[in-house]
């Protein structure tokens, strides 16, 4: 009797610390995995399903997400891209801090799937096959800024995205809007600041550009750390001066 | 009291030694040492994130492993001494009951222990392997020159993945996970004399652990449970661990950031969690029928 007495006391005192206990560590968890502690509504749509079901794989997250990700390669050897997506979706939702799901699957969408629909489709007329391309380069974008959304200061996808407005839509203010993100973020690779000048020029905006590459060529900080991208730097504004000496002398004078 | 400690001592040692003469055990054991070694080669099936890829299946392998040889070993602990008779042997001596299952219990922990660390060792074999060849590709690409900026940053990311201190963490985690299903295994082994059961309710209790974190947050946060499922999840979540806990492991093995202070919190949790159910344990067993 004095057993069971003392059970149920140690069971009642461990049950009331245990319970608060666990939300603090739940919450803390859930910060570390999507970055904030969120809202159950908005785990119902992108991310609960993922909760219960890699809770029923019993804790093996990761590994599941890496076995997704080969199938994904056999899917994209064998160009079903509807399985791509799926399973890229799939590997996202088990593990939304890895960037390697979100941009690859982006890249697989964007790039592969989206090219492969206007080169190998038959029986499609051209117009069927645009409209299709078209939509796996949103599918993409969709990829990546869910992944922006969930991975708010990583570089990374910033990066990516300028790339996909870049080469796949030839959107180039846009592409230089996400280059200036990507380089403001920590650890950016020294290029995508040179990458918001280039853009900015691809767009037709010289004058913004002009001001990027000398607002590059001031700053104090990489003569020591990034020597090459110094020397790029004032190379490029050098043929910049040129360039805007150029536009200069061709614009309409008013007498 | 130090007589106290020698015969846990005593008691745990020769569980170690008993348990690393049993055939399944050192099988399990073989089976877990291949496949971490083996997760080298699963790498070939990706293009990329290679690293990634041998972490996740290299710590699956441990845990998979670790959790096998932790049910069945714990499973057999008591059973098999009343089986066997041996335990009427050791408690006609001066041992108390509690003091027997303390040292049954630390003999199996330090089995997963040496397993762990066994595994840990060529765990990290394999992980200096491949930064040798990731590295001798990057050199190869560059033939000998200097490297590019892009090579550069890739030499950076070889060497962030491979000495990832994160790494300690993550084995810290599964030991610590390991030694509580190892605990709850124990916890049944007092009450029931089938290995079967014991074997089936510690994985009931592991798989509702992973789930309780996401029913409660949806039953009793949201609002969206009946009084019924409320009760019945109270009532569960009194027991059960939240294995949720330990699920930061996937990430810190993909490279993320996860402070020392959390990792102390839930080794502090397991450390209470594993008193409470050894306390439990040696209540039972003190009032069990031999």
């Amino acid at each position: 009797m004095r057993s069971i007495l003392i059970t149920i006391a140690l069971l009642a005192v461990w049950g009331w610390i245990k319970h608060p206990w666990e939300s603090s560590i739940s919450s803390q968890r859930k910060e570390i995995i999507y970055g904030q502690d969120l809202p159950v509504s908005f785990k119902l749509r992108e991310t609960v399903g993922q909760e219960l079901t890699l809770a029923a794989l019993g804790g093996f997250r990761g590994l599941v997400a890496t076995f997704l990700w080969i199938s994904l390669t056999e899917a994209w050897e064998e160009r079903q891209w509807t399985r791509v997506r799926t399973l890229a979706d799939f590997a996202v939702t088990l593990q939304p801090r890895v960037l390697f799901f979100w941009e690859n699957g982006a890249w697989h969408l964007a790039w592969n799937a989206s090219v492969s629909v206007k080169k190998y489709a038959k029986d499609k007329s051209e117009a069927r096959k645009d409209y299709e391309s078209r939509q796996w380069i949103k599918a993409g974008i969709d990829m990546l800024e869910r992944g922006i959304r969930v991975n708010p200061d990583r570089a990374t996808l910033y990066h990516r995205m300028a790339e996909l407005y870049w080469q796949r839509l030839e959107d180039y203010e846009k592409s230089a809007i996400y280059y200036r993100l990507a380089s403001q973020k920590p650890y950016a690779p020294s290029y995508t600041d040179r990458f918001v000048g280039y853009a900015l020029e691809r767009a037709g905006k010289y004058g913004e550009a002009y001001q990027h590459w000398q607002e590059l060529a001031a700053q104090s900080d990489f003569t020591e750390r990034r020597p090459r991208h110094q020397k790029k730097v004032l190379e490029h504004l050098e043929k910049m001066k040129v360039k805007m000496a150029e536009l200069e002398s061709s614009e309409p004078k008013i007498d | 009291m130090k007589q106290i400690y020698w015969r846990i001592y005593a008691i745990a040692k020769n569980t170690l030694i008993e348990s690393l003469r049993q055939r399944v055990l050192l099988v399990l054991l073989l089976f877990g040492l291949v496949l971490t070694g083996a997760s080298f080669y699963f790498t070939n099936f990706t293009f990329q994130e290679e690293f990634k890829f041998l972490k996740d299946i290299g710590s699956a392998a441990i845990s998979v492993t670790g959790l096998l040889i932790a049910m069945i070993g714990a499973a057999q602990l008591i059973p098999a001494e009343i089986e066997r008779r041996t335990i009427y042997t050791v408690l006609s001596k001066p041992v108390r009951r509690v003091e027997f299952l303390l040292g049954k219990y630390l003999g199996l922990l330090g089995l997963l222990t040496l397993m762990v660390a066994l595994m840990s060792i060529i765990f990290g074999g394999v992980l200096w392997l491949k930064e040798v060849v990731e590295i001798q590709e990057i050199q190869m690409q560059s033939q000998g020159g200097e490297l590019s900026e892009g090579q550069q940053r890739m030499l950076e990311q070889v060497y962030e993945q491979s000495r990832d201190l994160g790494m300690f963490q993550a084995l810290l985690l599964i030991w610590l996970k390991l030694a509580l299903v190892a605990g709850i295994a124990v916890l049944f082994s007092t009450m029931a004399t089938s290995t079967v059961f014991i074997v089936f309710s510690t994985l009931v209790v592991y798989f509702i652990g992973h789930l309780q974190a996401t029913a409660k947050e949806v039953w009793i946060q949201e609002g969206t449970g009946g009084v019924f499922e409320k009760f019945v999840l109270v009532l569960v979540s009194w027991f059960v661990p939240d294995f949720q806990a330990y699920s930061i492991i996937d990430e810190i093995l993909a490279g993320t950031n996860v402070e020392w202070t959390y990792i102390f919190e839930i080794t502090g949790y397991s450390i209470i969690y594993l008193l409470v159910i050894l306390a439990l344990g040696g209540l039972v067993f003190q009032e069990r029928e031999l």
